[in-house]
This record gives structure tokens, C-alpha cells and sequence, in this order.
């Protein structure tokens, strides 16, 4: 009876130890992340930011190509303009030339 | 031992061992809360900013795409000036060029004379040097003539004397002695001179049959 009794206290013991430890081991946990909190709030907060500036870098960049794109039927439109111009003066070339001439001479 | 008490000693350590799991489980929950929690929090603070950058890049995109729109529409209007520019020269360099043909012809006499009369009569007679090409001064320009010409234009008496010191370009330099001033009526001369005038009236013939 008594050595039953003796073993009975024994693994009580043995249990309070177990639930000692991963008290610790809780504990221990709790500390550690509050550590680590600090730095994933700072590295969540810095992330956040530098996201939100490469979107920034895109949007301009892409702004850039969008008005570059736009644009190109002005130099589409100057291109054939300045054909027209050309075709035009060879035209009259001559004309122009003897205007000038007429407008000296006289 | 026997068999009731092998199975509280057994219980008592499952016990033990099941509260001392969960004890772990829920700092460990516990811990990934906390962390999710912060990294929300890092996420939420740093909006406020975030929102801030983004509205200046829009605004920027929006500078960007306007300084870029005009810059491509300044540069593409340029281009057509220049174009425009070019052939206009390229009308007067002709004409220069047949002006110089010019003295090759008969013509060229009654034209030098015009322009000996035209520029003396702007500096409105008196002695007057003139001053001509090697090549055109052996040409017989009737000076007495021309200075008759002058004087009715002016009222002013008028000499005009041949200068030994020759010019370069076609066309002639008439110097008023007593005042030292001069009119400058070379070919190169007028063509500069009157550049500002003709190029309006050039472009007006030479663009007139473009489509627009």
C-alpha cells in the first residue's frame, strides 16, 4: 500500500515537472515574440513603403510609355507633312526662285 | 503493482502531458497572433504614406505625360519648321546664284546702273565713290548719266567717281565722301537685307499647292 501510494507520488511529481517545463517553455515563447513583434512590424511597415514606391516608379514609367505612344501619330503627321512640303516646293520651286528675282530686280 | 493503480499512474502522466501540450499550443497561437497582429499594424501605419507617395506619383505621371506629349509635338513642329526653313534657302541660294549668272547677260548693266542711281539716291547724292568688282569696274557705267539721274531723284549736286579699291561679289558699294556713310548694294547685300520680307513671300508660293 504504501509503495503504491509512493509510486502514485512519484509520477505526480513527475507530471508537475512536465507541466513546469512547457510552462517555460511557454513563457519562453511569449518573450521570444516579443522580440521578434518589434521587427515584424518594422519590416511589415518598410515592405508596405518600398512596394508602394516601386508602384510609383511603374505608374510614372508607364505614363511615360503611354504619352510616348499617344504621341507618335504627331510624328507620324509630321512626317507626312514634311513630304507634302517637299512635294510642293519641288513644284514650285521656280516660282519662288523668279518671285525673288522680280522682287529685286524691279 | 496492480492494475487500478498502473492506470492512475498512467493518467496522471497523460494528464500531465496533454495539459502540458496544449500549454505549449496555445503560447505558440498565441505567438502567431501577436506577430500577425504587429505585421497588420506595420502594414496599417505605413498606408497613411503609402498613400501619400502614390498621389505624388500620380501627380508626377500626370506632369511627366504632359511635359512628354508636348515635347513630342514641340520636336514634331520643329522638324516641319526646319523643313520649311531649309527649302526657303534653298529658293534664295538659287536666286543668288542667278543673279551671279545675271552678269553674264546684257541685262546686268542696266541693273548695276539701277542700283548705283538707287543707292545714291539714298544717301542722297554729293561726292560719291563707287565701288565695284574687278571685272564689272571694266564695264563702261555711264556716271554722268547717273548722276543726273541722282540729282533729279535728290536735288542734290552729284559726282560720282570710280573707286580703285574693288569689291568681291557681284553688284556695287557707293561711298558719300564728306559723310563717310555708305549704301551696300552688293548682290549678298540685298539678298540679306531683304531676307526678312522675301521669306514670308517665298514660303506663300513655294507651300501653295499643299494639301492641308
Amino acid at each position: 500500500m504504501l509503495n503504491s501510494f509512493k509510486a502514485v507520488l512519484e509520477k505526480e511529481r513527475e507530471a508537475e515537472n512536465i507541466v513546469n517545463n512547457a510552462r517555460k517553455k511557454a513563457q519562453k515563447i511569449e518573450t521570444d515574440v516579443q522580440e521578434k513583434a518589434q521587427l515584424v512590424y518594422k519590416q511589415a511597415y518598410e515592405e508596405t513603403i518600398k512596394q508602394a514606391k516601386r508602384e510609383a516608379i511603374a505608374l510614372k514609367e508607364c505614363a511615360k510609355k503611354d504619352a510616348e505612344s499617344n504621341s507618335q501619330r504627331f510624328v507620324e503627321n509630321a512626317e507626312k507633312m514634311k513630304k507634302k512640303i517637299l512635294t510642293s516646293a519641288k513644284q514650285n520651286f521656280d516660282a519662288a526662285v523668279n518671285s525673288v528675282l522680280e522682287e529685286i530686280l524691279s | 503493482m496492480e492494475s487500478s493503480e498502473q492506470d492512475i499512474v498512467t493518467r496522471i502522466i497523460k494528464d500531465a502531458t496533454e495539459e502540458a501540450e496544449l500549454i505549449v499550443k496555445n503560447a505558440k497561437k498565441s505567438a502567431e497572433l501577436l506577430l500577425e497582429k504587429q505585421r497588420q499594424s506595420g502594414q496599417d501605419d505605413a498606408q497613411k504614406h503609402v498613400n501619400i507617395i502614390l498621389k505624388r506619383a500620380h501627380n508626377e505621371a500626370e506632369i511627366i505625360q504632359g511635359k512628354t506629349n508636348s515635347d513630342i509635338r514641340r520636336q514634331a513642329s520643329w522638324s516641319i519648321l526646319s523643313e520649311k526653313n531649309r527649302l526657303i534657302q534653298n529658293v534664295i541660294d538659287a536666286a543668288k546664284s542667278r543673279l551671279i549668272e545675271m552678269e553674264k547677260t546684257s541685262k546686268y548693266l542696266q541693273f548695276l546702273e539701277k542700283l548705283t542711281v538707287e543707292a545714291g539716291s539714298v544717301l542722297g547724292g554729293g561726292n560719291l565713290t563707287i565701288h565695284l568688282s574687278e571685272k564689272d569696274s571694266k564695264m563702261r557705267l555711264d556716271f554722268s548719266k547717273l548722276s543726273k539721274e541722282i540729282i533729279k531723284k535728290t536735288g542734290a549736286k552729284t559726282k560720282l567717281a570710280l573707286s580703285n579699291e574693288h569689291i568681291l561679289t557681284p553688284g556695287v558699294f557707293v561711298r558719300k565722301v564728306e559723310d563717310k556713310i555708305f549704301v551696300d548694294n552688293t548682290f549678298e547685300a540685298i539678298l540679306k537685307r531683304q531676307q526678312k520680307q522675301l521669306k514670308p513671300k517665298i514660303a506663300k508660293i513655294l507651300f501653295a499647292t499643299m494639301e492641308t
